[in-house]
């Protein structure tokens, strides 16, 4: 997929005004299914990679889907533009709840490839995670936070439940703790702004990256079996 | 003259770091596309590339 169009300051200030979902292609059955009743490539198989424009209750595609945003659009300020048309048409009111990755372990491996930290919520009672988790979505929704980590939620036994910081490693397979919050902090979100400015990922070469993991005998293992023919 | 180029290439700076902000599972992006009336903007990628994790 050309990615390139995502990361454009035009594109990002336009999806503002959008719900953003990415999708971790072969990780769930039921969202390979979505994906299926969207795009289907020549192998007829769901592919790696799926790009969309939909009205808000997921139904209707409103420009071409294909594998990325360059099967619709000729460059990244087109679909800026486009986008802010169809954000001007729908209109919709400002709405969030805590982004989750689904566990810890995708979490990882996400942050990886996004080259960002993992904000993780650990603790082995529901009740304080359900409140933890309200607190950090109302400060994970700032402008000033906003696409600058990967957050999950945990619930299991620790010796200091709270709010974790971590660094993936190169592959996303493990990760190093690099920070720890109280979430119920009055400071929360300027102490986590401070915690995620001061980590810094390094620049990754796709066909290095690769090389190098298949050298050093890394595997991920997917959840449902890759069908992409490329 | 100095300070708005100043400013103007701190703000482009600042654009240019700033990046989009995923939901994670459909079902959490489908739930809060209906609730705030908003249109989805949807990809999916597979995060890792010949299963070697950490690239997408």
């Amino acid at each position: 997929m050309d990615r390139s169009f995502l990361s454009k300051p035009e594109v990002v200030q336009a999806s503002r005004q959008f719900v953003c979902i990415r999708l971790a292609t072969y990780e769930s059955f039921e969202e390979a299914q979505v994906l299926r009743g969207i795009f289907l490539g020549g192998s007829g198989q769901v592919e790696n990679t799926t790009f969309a424009l939909l009205s808000p209750d997921g139904k209707t595609p409103l420009v071409y889907s294909g594998r990325s945003p360059d099967f619709a659009f000729v460059n990244s300020q087109q679909m800026a533009d486009t986008m802010g048309r169809i954000a001007r048409h729908f209109g919709g009111r400002s709405s969030g709840e805590l982004p989750t990755v689904v566990n810890l372990r995708l979490a990882v491996n996400v942050a990886a490839c996004d080259g960002l930290p993992v904000v993780e919520l650990v603790s082995e009672d529901p009740a304080q995670l359900r409140n933890w988790q309200s607190r950090l979505a109302a400060v994970a929704w700032e402008p000033a936070l906003l696409g600058k980590a990967v957050y999950c939620l945990e619930r299991r036994q620790v010796s200091k439940p709270g709010l974790v910081v971590l660094a993936p490693g190169k592959f996303g397979q493990d990760s190093q703790q690099i920070g720890w919050l109280d979430p119920d902090s009055a400071t929360l979100g300027s102490d986590l702004l401070r915690l995620l400015a001061g980590y810094h990922a390094a620049e990754k070469n796709a066909h290095e990256h690769i090389f190098e993991g298949k050298r050093k005998g890394v595997f991920w293992q997917t959840q449902i079996p890759v069908t992409d023919p490329h | 003259m100095k300070t708005l180029l100043l400013f103007f290439l701190l703000t482009l700076s600042a654009l240019a770091q700033e990046r989009i902000q995923w939901y994670a599972s459909w079902d959490m992006g489908l739930r809060q596309a209906r609730v705030s009336g908003r249109p989805i903007l949807l990809i999916a990628a597979a995060p890792h590339c010949h299963n070697v994790s950490g690239i997408w």
